[in-house]
Parts: C-alpha cells; structure tokens; sequence
C-alpha cells in the first residue's frame, strides 16, 4: 500500500488516496478552526484579557462554527466513508469514482474562500448568519463567506451522491449493503441531498442580494423567516448527518471488538431511518423564539424529543452486545465507549433544548453552545476518531501506537467533559453566547472551560502526532481486510 | 442467585430513582425566579435535571459494567438474538419519558401562555443596540424597563433593524425582537429587585453591550416612578 507521496496531490479516483485527501485536508482546517476556538478561549479566560476586539471576536466565532462544519467535519466524515464504505461492502470500486474526487475538489476552493472572509474586516453575523444582519454587514468577507458556503454545498453534494450510487450498484450483496455503516452513510446522503438544495437557493438569493444593488431576493419580511427556515431546514438535519456515520462507524467497531455481530442489527437499522427521518422534521426547534406560528411548535417539539427514542435503542443494542461479549480494549473500542457516555450527555441536554419552554429561557445562551458541542466534539468527534484508528491499519498498511491511541483518548474524553459541561452551567446562570464578557462568579466555569479547551487542541496535536509518525515509520499491518466486516 | 440478582437490580433502579429525585430538589436551574413564568420553568428543569442525572448515571453504570463483564465472568451470557420481547423494552422506556415529558411541556406553556387579565403593556422597541420601553397607557418612554410586582405584564416588541432578543434570565423565557412583525411575551413579576435584560440574539459588533436595567417595584412604588416619568 505504499504510495508515491506525490499521487496524494492530484486528482484520483481511487477512493483509498481520496480517504487521505480528505482526512489530511479536513484535519488541516480543524487546526485552523481550533486555532480560532483556543484565541476565543483565551478572550473568556480571565476578565480582563483583551486579546481582540468585538468586530474580530464576531469574525472568530463566525469563522470557527463555519469552518468545523463546512471544513472539518463534513470532509472528515467524507474521508472516513470513503475509506470505509468500500471495505465493508466488499466491493473494489465506487459507482461515481469521478464525481467523488471532484467533491474533493470543490472543497479546496470553498476552504480558501472561506477562510480569506475571515481577513477581510468588518462584523461578521454568525454562521447561522441570519437575515437582516447578513445582508446588511458592508465587506467583502461576509460576501466571500456566502459565496464559500455555496461552493462547500456543491461539494457536500457531489459526495452525498458518489456514495449513494456505491451503496445502491451494491445493493445485491444482501448482507454487507445491511451493515451499519452501509445503512448509516445512505441515510445521510439521502439526508444532504434533500436538505442542501434547500440552503444552497437561500445562499445564492443572498449573493445575489449582497452582490447587487436593484430588487432584492430576502429584503423584507419574506427574508426574515424563510432564511430561519432554509437554514435550518438543512442545519437540523446537518448535525444527523453526520451524526450517522459516527453511529455506523462505531457499530462497525463494537462488531470488530466483540467478534459478535450487533444484537438486532436489522432494528438497529429500522432505528437509524427513524433517526434520519426525525431530523428532517425538527428543524422548527431552532425557531421556538423567533415568533414562529405556534400552532407549529408543539409538532416540532414533538418530533425533536422523539428522536431521543430511536437513538436510546441504538444504545441499548450496543450495550446488550456489549454485555453477551468479551470486550477488546483497542483504541477504537475506548473511543466508541466513550462515544456513548459523551453522546448520552448530548443526547440528554438536547431533550432539554426540544421542551418549549425549557428553550424559551436557554435558547441563544451558552447551554445551546455547551449542548452542540457535546454532539459534534463528545459524539461525531469520538465515532470520527473510533473509525479513524479502526482503519488505518487496513489503510495504510501500518500500526499506530495502542499507547498513545489511548493517552489520546483519555486527554479528548477529559477535555470534552471540562471544555464543555461548564458551558451548559454558564447558560444557566444566564449568560448569551456569543458575549465576550465574563460575568462576574463565573470567573472559574469560564477558565476551566477554556483550560478544557487547552486540553482538547493538546490531544488532537498528539493524534495527528501518533497517525503521522505510524504512517511514515509505523509497524507495518497485517491486516488486509478491514476486521469484523464480514460479521 | 436469580433471586439475588433481582433484589440487586430493584436496590440500583430505586436509588437511582432516589438520586434523580434528590437532584431535582435541590439544583438551582434558574439564578433566581422572578416571575411566575420562571418557577415554571424551574420546576420543568428540575425535572428534566433529576430525571437526566438518574439516566446517565443508569446508562453509564450498564456501559461500565457490560464492557468488562464478558472479562470477569466470562462470554457466557448468551441471548436469542433477535428478541421481541427485549426490543419492546428498549422502545418503551425511552417513549415512556419522552412522553411524560413532552406533557409536561405542553402543560407548562398552557400555563405560560394562558391569557392575563388587566395587563400591563409595555411596547419595547429594539435597535442596535438599545431598547426603549414605552407605556401607552401613561405615554411614557425611557430606557429602563420598571414593572409592579404582581401584576400581569405583557410586552411587546418591535425591532427596526435586525433581530434581537429579549431575555431577562430571571423572568424565565424570552422573544425575539423581529424588523416585521410584533411579537411578545406575558409574565407577572414577582420578586421586587434590579435585574438585568439583555440581547441574546447576535445583532452586531456592540451586541454584549445592548443590557437595560429592569426594576420590579411594589404598586405604589411604581405609580411613584410612572408619575415622576411622566411629569418630566
């Protein structure tokens, strides 16, 4: 499997060289975005540290949410599926291979445009970038960081699509096209294919909105709800679609670890759909105190609470198989253990967040940002991480280190618990996020989270330490086939 | 054994119960509820606490104890796999407290958004970054919200430029301040104090900054304040 170093530079269709494209790529950004979260650490860490200003501090939080969705996870997850997805269904070649590397592609030029927004100046309005505000910021780099989102959807579809064309030319291998992560990731393409569009028109009526001077697309009341609503028509169901292949990933695991095959897969399945088809219904949760209708809100609190129901028999399941088994402690193991500890404590703020009246006091505090991190940091991150390790040996043909695997997960699991939890007790004591300021008594919640935060970049440096010395210089694997994938 | 085992599982269910009940009574979800809509919403989160920290600490002792059982004991717990009657389990306990909850939660914003009788109303008007409060009744307006304790309010809000939002944590809820439309927010104060509203939608770069100050005063303190107000 060893490769000439220069064959990872241009453009393939191999889905083994466009797994490290994307892995390489999308990590390289996540220390970007990180880099940004740790300045906004420091700036909350003790009063009195002044490390920017207000304009850069807006431009920060922008550019860090934007970057690890858009940047970071979405190409990860990518990355991780396309070195996946092949091995567990037992086939050689992806349905689309051309259109898969051109998802890589587009990520590069949406990556740079994103990230030149962040030099342009000026006031940046979040990346959920609501209307009237992002149409009103002046600057180039809000109308960069629009036009970046449209390329980076592009992207996110050419993906979605390559690999939903895999599964179904597959689908004739009866078994394999039924494991979790085969399941998993159709449930998600199938999920970015019918949200992206979505945004992808709200996006372009912004460009051209900004771009122009005559009629405009959203002015008016009619941009004030339809962009909530396209937004979070595909950022609801974003956070699922990748939460997925984090569920898949770390199924797969649990099956490699225990040697048996998950108890009630085909429920497990049955509960994945549920998943996904819940998260396209609940994106009105976002909007409980933006004046929505409120003969709506009831539903939408509904379907958000339900899908806690779907995702607890996932958990069951695992801990059922689990519990018949003789678990192997790899390192992918702790991280898919420590994927259902960190997501459980997700799962369980975000049922706080789906109650109406719960929301009407936490939502726009620091509780929802404490909440999304959790999900994106204590689960997709851990099941990325768990599915990562599983691989890389069939990968590249090298062992990673098992000692510095689990030094890692120990420092990401302490880090997720102490960067994030306080942030959940900030928002309760009141506190908005997005403020800069520290509230006096909050003076030790807020240093411990951004001493959590320390921790976190510190584990990831030592991860990308622990892949990038294993592959250059790396025991070489036996392993050919992807372990546990024939269960 | 059998019998051990059970008696072990229904000590564990019950003080998990036990510590689920123990949290709710004693966290503190909201600083300090000052509205009849915040003690709602402080009970609502105390049960959803309680309720959260029985489950975690059950799911979490499951994960510990079935990751090393097959280590300790050996893999001989096998189970027919698939089974009906456990898959109905695994359904049922999740949709039982989903449902409960999610009647609380209705019940709670009935309660919440009930009509009030002879309300107070105060149009805020919001822009960046600053909220004016105005009293119809009396024609006044200022930049600090002051409102009688124990009697209904209901306020509405305007914004004339982007979104804001208004959230005073210890009325317990907030609303949005919108560029089209009116939206608003009914609450009987309770507690006399000096609190603080402030935006919790981002609205631009001054968006920390845009706080009032809210006074709840009794009765008569307040018609003092109205009429000082007024004859200004």
């Amino acid at each position: 499997m060893s490769r000439d170093m220069r064959s990872y530079l241009r453009p393939t269709t191999d889905p083994a060289v466009l797994a490290v494209q994307f892995l390489v790529t999308s990590f390289a950004f996540f220390l970007l975005g990180g880099a940004l979260a740790l300045g906004m650490a420091g700036e909350t860490s003790l009063p009195g540290v002044e490390l920017m200003g207000a304009e850069a501090y807006s431009r920060a939080f922008s550019n860090h949410g934007s970057i690890m969705i858009f940047l970071w996870l979405m190409p990860a997850v990518a990355g991780l599926t396309h070195a996946l997805l092949l091995r567990v269904l037992g086939v050689t070649r992806s349905a689309l291979p051309r259109l898969s590397g051109l998802g890589f592609w587009l990520l590069l030029p949406g990556g740079l445009l994103m990230l030149s927004s962040f030099f342009m100046g000026g006031d940046s309005p979040g990346w959920t970038a609501y209307l009237p505000l992002s149409a009103q910021t002046t600057g180039v780099g809000q109308t960069l960081w629009v036009a970046s989102l449209i390329v980076l959807l592009l992207s996110l579809g050419c993906n979605a699509t390559g690999f939903l064309a895999t599964i179904l030319a597959a689908r004739s291998e009866k078994s394999r096209s039924r494991s979790p992560f085969v399941v998993a990731s159709l449930i998600s393409s199938t999920l970015a294919l019918i949200s992206a569009p979505v945004l992808l028109a709200a996006l372009t009526a912004l460009l051209v909105d900004r771009l122009s001077a005559g009629p405009s697309f959203l002015a008016g009341s009619l941009g004030v709800t339809l962009w909530q609503n396209a937004f979070w028509f595909f950022g609801h169901p974003a956070t699922t679609m990748l939460l997925l292949p984090a569920i898949g990933a770390v199924s797969e695991v649990i099956q490699a670890n225990t040697g048996n095959p998950l108890v009630a897969k085909r429920s497990v399945n049955l509960a994945m759909v549920a998943v996904g088809g819940l998260g396209l219904v609940s994106w009105g949760q976002h909007m409980f105190a933006s004046g929505l209708i409120p003969a709506v809100r009831v539903p939408f609190m509904l379907t958000s609470m339900a899908v806690a129901i779907p995702l607890a028999f996932i958990v069951f399941a695992w801990l059922t198989t689990l519990w018949v088994s003789k678990v192997r402690f790899s390192t992918p193991m702790l991280f898919s253990l420590g994927f259902i500890s960190m997501f459980g404590l997700a799962g369980l703020s975000g049922l706080v967040l789906a109650s109406i009246p719960a929301n009407l006091q936490l939502h726009g505090s620091t509780f929802v940002s404490g909440h999304s991190h959790l999900a994106l940091f204590g689960g997709v991150m851990s099941g990325l991480f768990a599915g990562i390790y599983y691989v890389f040996p069939t990968l590249t043909g090298k062992n990673y280190d098992e000692n510095l695997g689990k030094l890692h997960f120990l420092a990401h699991a302490g880090g997720v618990h102490l960067a994030f939890l306080p942030m959940l007790l900030i928002g309760l004591q009141g506190v908005p996020r997005r403020v800069f300021e520290i509230r006096p008594g909050l003076e030790l919640f807020e240093l411990a989270s951004s001493g959590g935060a320390l921790i976190l970049a510190g584990a990831s440096l030592l991860f990308l330490y622990n892949i990038f010395f294993a592959w250059r210089a790396g025991r070489p694997a036996a392993q050919e086939v992807l372990p546990g994938s024939t269960l | 054994m059998r019998e051990r085992n059970i008696l072990l599982v229904t000590i564990l269910v019950l003080s998990l119960i036990g510590v689920g009940i123990a949290v709710a009574s004693l966290v503190r979800p909201l600083p300090q509820p000052a509205s009849d809509r915040a003690v709602l919403v402080d009970q609502l989160l105390r049960v959803f606490f309680g309720l959260a920290t029985a489950v975690f600490l059950g799911v979490e002792g499951l994960l510990v104890f079935a990751a090393v059982r097959g280590r300790l004991f050996g893999s001989s717990a096998a189970i027919s796999n698939p089974n009906p009657a456990l898959e109905l389990l695994w359904l049922a306990v999740p949709a039982a407290i989903v449902l409960v909850l999610s009647v609380y939660s209705i019940r709670v914003l009935l309660l919440m958004e009930a009509p009030r009788s002879d309300p107070l109303l105060v149009e805020i008007a919001a822009s960046q970054y600053r909220w004016e409060f105005h009293y119809p009744e009396s024609g006044v307006t200022t930049n600090e919200l002051h409102l009688p304790a124990g009697r209904p309010a209901v306020l509405t809000f305007r914004s004339s430029d982007v979104i804001h939002s208004f959230w005073v944590p210890v009325f317990g809820g907030k609303v949005d301040a919108l560029p089209d439309r009116v939206t608003s927010l009914a609450l009987t104060p309770l507690r006399t104090g000096v609190y603080q509203a402030v935006c919790a939608e981002y609205c631009g770069a001054d968006h920390a900054g845009m706080i009032a100050p809210v006074w709840v005063e009794d009765p008569a303190g307040f018609e003092q304040w109205l009429q000082s107000e007024a004859g200004d």
